[in-house]
Parts: C-alpha cells; sequence; structure tokens
C-alpha cells in the first residue's frame, strides 16, 4: 500500500503540493488525472524519495519513506518500476543496456537470465530486434516504450507510469494500455499512472484523481465517474469526449 | 547571500555522499577507467601541445629577464624550477579545467534535465557512486600524471630552444638542473596537481549534479564549473604554495 498524508512542496516561491493526500491500496492501479503544471510529476516523485516534502508523509507498506535510511530507501526503490515522462534513457549505452541495468546492478541474476528477460521485455513493448540501437537512433514513441521495458524488466512489485501514452499513436497507445492491464491482473502489480489520456486511464485503472493547483480535488472509483460534479473535472471529461455538453 | 549558503550547503551534501559512497568503492574501477579515457587521456594532446609553447616562451623570456645579473648557464635551473613549482600544476590545471570541467558539468547537468539520474536512483543504483565517484578518482589520477609529461615536454622544448636560438649548449643547460635539483620542487608541483585534480573533477560534477532548468541550465552549469574551477586553481595554488614553500 502506498499512502500520501498532506505533502506540501514549494520550489522557490511557487507552491507546488498544497496538501496532497492520497492512499493506493495493493493490487490497485490510480489514474492521476491533471492540467499541465498541476504538480502530478512531483507528486509520483515523492513515492520513491526522488523528492522530499516540506511538510506531511510518504508511506510504502509501513516504511516512512521521507524519514527511510538510504539502505531502506534503496532496497525499497528496488521494488519498485518507473516509467519516466521524458524516458530517461542513458544515452551513452544501448537498449539492451539500458534495459538490462536494472538487473545487472542487482547482481541477482545470471547472465543468460539476464538475456532472457531483456529480451522478453523488449517483445512485450514491441521492440524486439531493437537491442543494439542507441536511444538517439529511436523515435520518441519508441524511447518511451523502451523506458516502459526498463520499468517492468525486473517484474517490480509497484509501477509507477507518467505518462506512458503520451506521444503514441492510438494502435501503440492501445498496446501500452493492454500491457498495463495484464501486468495488474496478472502480476498483480500496483500501479499509479500520471496521464492526459483519459481514454486510457478508464481502460486501465479502478480509480481516478484530479488534481489541481496542488490539491486533489476529485477522488473517485472509475465506475461512478458520471456522478462527479466538480467543475473541472466535468471538463476533463468533456475535453475527452467521454460527456457531452449537459 | 541566501543564495549561496544554499550553494555551500549542496556542495556538503554531495561531499557527504562521496565519503558515504566510498564504501563502494570495489564497483567502481571499470567506470574510472573510463572516465580517465575521458579526462586524462583525451586531454593529453592539448595539454602537451600547451606546454610545448610554455617551454618555448620560458626559454626566450627568462633569458631576456636575467640576462644583466644572471649567467646563462643557469636558465635551465630556472625554467626546470618555474615549470616543476607552478607552470606545470597551474598550466595543466587550467588547461584541464576548461576542458573536462566544462566536459563533466554538461553531462552530468544534461543527465539531470533529462531524468537520467533519477532513474539511476530508482534502479537502486547510488548516483553519486555511479557518477561523481568515478569521475573525482579519475580527476585525482589523471592531473598528476598529466602534470609530469607536461613538464617533461616544457623542459625539453625549453632546452631546445636555448640551444638552438640562444646557444646555450644542451650539457650546461641540463647540468644547471642537476646541480639544484630538489625533490621538493617535483612532489610539491605534484602534490598541488592532485588537488587540482580534484577540484576540477568536483566542481564539474557539482554544477552538473545539481542543474535546474533545461537546456538553458547545462549551459550555466558548464560555465559555472570552468569559472570556479578555474579560480578556486588559482586559489590553491596560492595557499599550497605558502604551505610548501613558504
Ligand atoms: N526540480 C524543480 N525545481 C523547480 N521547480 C520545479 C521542479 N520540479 C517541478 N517544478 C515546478 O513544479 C510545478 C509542477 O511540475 P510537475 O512536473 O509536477 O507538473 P506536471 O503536473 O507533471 O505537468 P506536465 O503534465 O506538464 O508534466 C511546475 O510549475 C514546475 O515548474
Ligand atoms: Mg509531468
Amino acid at each position: 500500500m502506498i499512502r500520501l498524508v498532506n505533502l506540501w512542496k514549494r520550489f522557490g516561491r511557487k507552491e507546488v503540493l498544497r496538501g496532497v493526500s492520497l492512499t493506493i491500496e495493493d493490487g490497485e492501479t490510480l489514474a492521476i488525472l491533471g492540467k499541465s503544471g498541476t504538480g502530478k510529476t512531483v507528486t509520483l516523485k515523492h513515492i520513491l524519495g526522488l523528492l522530499y516534502p516540506d511538510r506531511g508523509e510518504v508511506y510504502v507498506d509501513g516504511l516512512r519513506v521521507d524519514r527511510a535510511g538510504r539502505k531502506e530507501l534503496y532496497a525499497l526503490r528496488r521494488r519498485f518500476g518507473y516509467v519516466f515522462q521524458g524516458a530517461a534513457l542513458f544515452d551513452s549505452m544501448t537498449v539492451y543496456e539500458n534495459v538490462a541495468l536494472p538487473l545487472v546492478e542487482q547482481k541477482r541474476y545470471r547472465d543468460e537470465e539476464i538475456r532472457a528477460r531483456v529480451r522478453q521485455a523488449l517483445e512485450m513493448v514491441d521492440l524486439a530486434g531493437t537491442e543494439a540501437l542507441y536511444p538517439s537512433e529511436l523515435s520518441g514513441g519508441m524511447r518511451k516504450r523502451v523506458g516502459i521495458a526498463r520499468a517492468i524488466v525486473h517484474a517490480p512489485e509497484f509501477l509507477l507510469y507518467d505518462e506512458p501514452t503520451a506521444g503514441l499513436d492510438p494502435v501503440t497507445a492501445d498496446r501500452i494500455n493492454d500491457l498495463m492491464l495484464n501486468l495488474k491482473e496478472n502480476l498483480d502489480v500496483t500501479g499509479v499512472m500520471v496521464t492526459h489520456d483519459l481514454r486510457s486511464a478508464l481502460r486501465v485503472a479502478d480509480r481516478l484523481v484530479l488534481l489541481d493547483e496542488g490539491e486533489v480535488v476529485v477522488d473517485t472509483p472509475v465506475d461512478r465517474i458520471l456522478e462527479v460534479t466538480h467543475p473541472a473535472f466535468r471538463q476533463f471529461l468533456e475535453a475527452s469526449g467521454i460527456m457531452h455538453g449537459r | 547571500m541566501r543564495f549561496w549558503i544554499e550553494r555551500l550547503g549542496q556542495l556538503v551534501v554531495l561531499l557527504r555522499e562521496v565519503v558515504l559512497s566510498l564504501r563502494e568503492i570495489h564497483l567502481t574501477p571499470r567506470l574510472t577507467v573510463v572516465e580517465i579515457e575521458k579526462i586524462g587521456v583525451r586531454s593529453l594532446p592539448v595539454v602537451l601541445l600547451t606546454s610545448l609553447f610554455i617551454g618555448m616562451v620560458s626559454a626566450v623570456q627568462t633569458a631576456y629577464q636575467i640576462r644583466d645579473y644572471v649567467p646563462l648557464d643557469y636558465l635551465g635551473v630556472g625554467i626546470a624550477k618555474a615549470v616543476m613549482i607552478e607552470l606545470g600544476p597551474v598550466i595543466t590545471g587550467l588547461v584541464v579545467a576548461g576542458r573536462s570541467g566544462a566536459g563533466i558539468a554538461a553531462e552530468l547537468g544534461s543527465m539531470r534535465v533529462t531524468e537520467q539520474i533519477d532513474a539511476l536512483a530508482v534502479m537502486g543504483i547510488n548516483p553519486v557512486r555511479y557518477l561523481v565517484l568515478p569521475r573525482l578518482l579519475a580527476g585525482l589520477i589523471s592531473l598528476p600524471m598529466l602534470t609530469i609529461l607536461a613538464e617533461f615536454t616544457a623542459i625539453v622544448a625549453s632546452a631546445f630552444v636555448a640551444e638552438a636560438i640562444l646557444r646555450l649548449p644542451l650539457t650546461l643547460f641540463v647540468q644547471g638542473i642537476r646541480l639544484f635539483f630538489n625533490p621538493l620542487d617535483l612532489m610539491g608541483g605534484l602534490l598541488k596537481s592532485l588537488v587540482f585534480g580534484g577540484v576540477i573533477a568536483l566542481m564539474g560534477s557539482f554544477h552538473g549534479y545539481y542543474t535546474e532548468g533545461g537546456a538553458a541550465g547545462v549551459g550555466r552549469a558548464t560555465t559555472e564549473a570552468v569559472v570556479s574551477s578555474s579560480v578556486l586553481i588559482l586559489a590553491m595554488d596560492y595557499l599550497l604554495g605558502t604551505l610548501i614553500y613558504g
């Protein structure tokens, strides 16, 4: 279980998070929606101690992340996969080396096993055969998918997706949606996805949260979204073509 | 003011991380070799070229400076001492600061703004151990070696100019050096270069590691790395000069 309690975070003068509280149950996938610049990525980064709150608490399975020692923190991070908004591939490494790195560094795997897992992860994102290429030789959407392969290669218990389908064509986006759904349902992964893509959120997530100006203004199960009255949320539904006018 | 205190705080945090990551130093040899190649080996041409000219100009100008009150027989020893104590370490330091200090800052800076540093942390890899420690070790190893080669080149170049242009026989030039050679000159200079190597790698890493604000931020980090390491090299030169030779 992931639990964020009343998180406050400012950068310089800008108060980016203003009391964000969220709970993600085991096996559940939560989608975080919201306008650009409302603190979605910042929220996600708090879960793994990539950013620390000015105020508030972060818990994962009872561990207080924002107070954790380095050993506990690194052990915790290895149970996570994180899909970065901009893929964040290492440009000095090939696709293969990028995807293999989480396994290589954990030192628990034999070479053949690493090769097999990397191949499998790349197949899952339709990128078999790109092992020897460098990130600079890939398109934006391909980079994104290598980022997804790298996040799932070590079969993590938790997956954090920062806009996993942004910049993908609709067909590929659907493949990624299927993949996320599959991970959730068959491997029991607990997930948080940040997205602008409501279709993807409705397909994969169990619960939606709308973040606005650093606050959670809507928190609803997916099957009850039509009951939500918050104007910003209804705007979001309308803009996504889910709902037409009133 | 507050800005500078914050910067200093960040530097202390980074230094502390570096010291803590020494426990994992056994994991760094391979990465360090790569950095030695970048910082040391690839700086060699420009360092040797600069020292060649420094040696040549030293011969001509020192001869001019001393011609009315010191016999030319002492030219060799004068130049050798200046090169070993001061010119070799400082010129090498400044050249490498401009080349590799900037390179380190640009590389780490772009890794920061494209979230590659976060990606390392998520994999449970300590970014300071993985990125900063190898560069620091490489700086400490490379600079004294580059400096020795630079000093040798400069002294040989000055000897040739002395013989060819000033008509000072090579034997006299060498004899002077031999007669007055003091190991402290060489060792003190190499100690300086060790410190300069640390300064260059640390300033490059520091400014790169804490880069903010996209591509413009990377540019700023690069400039700041070069400026701060150049100034620090000269300041440390004075400090060490006073301690060793004062
Ligand atoms: N490291 C940082 N330093 C300073 N400001 C930051 C930092 N990270 C984020 N911010 C600011 O915090 C705000 C929220 O950023 P965040 O990246 O969370 O937005 P987002 O909701 O993910 O938007 P998008 O959909 O465009 O990705 C922005 O105004 C951003 O400028
Ligand atoms: Mg974002």
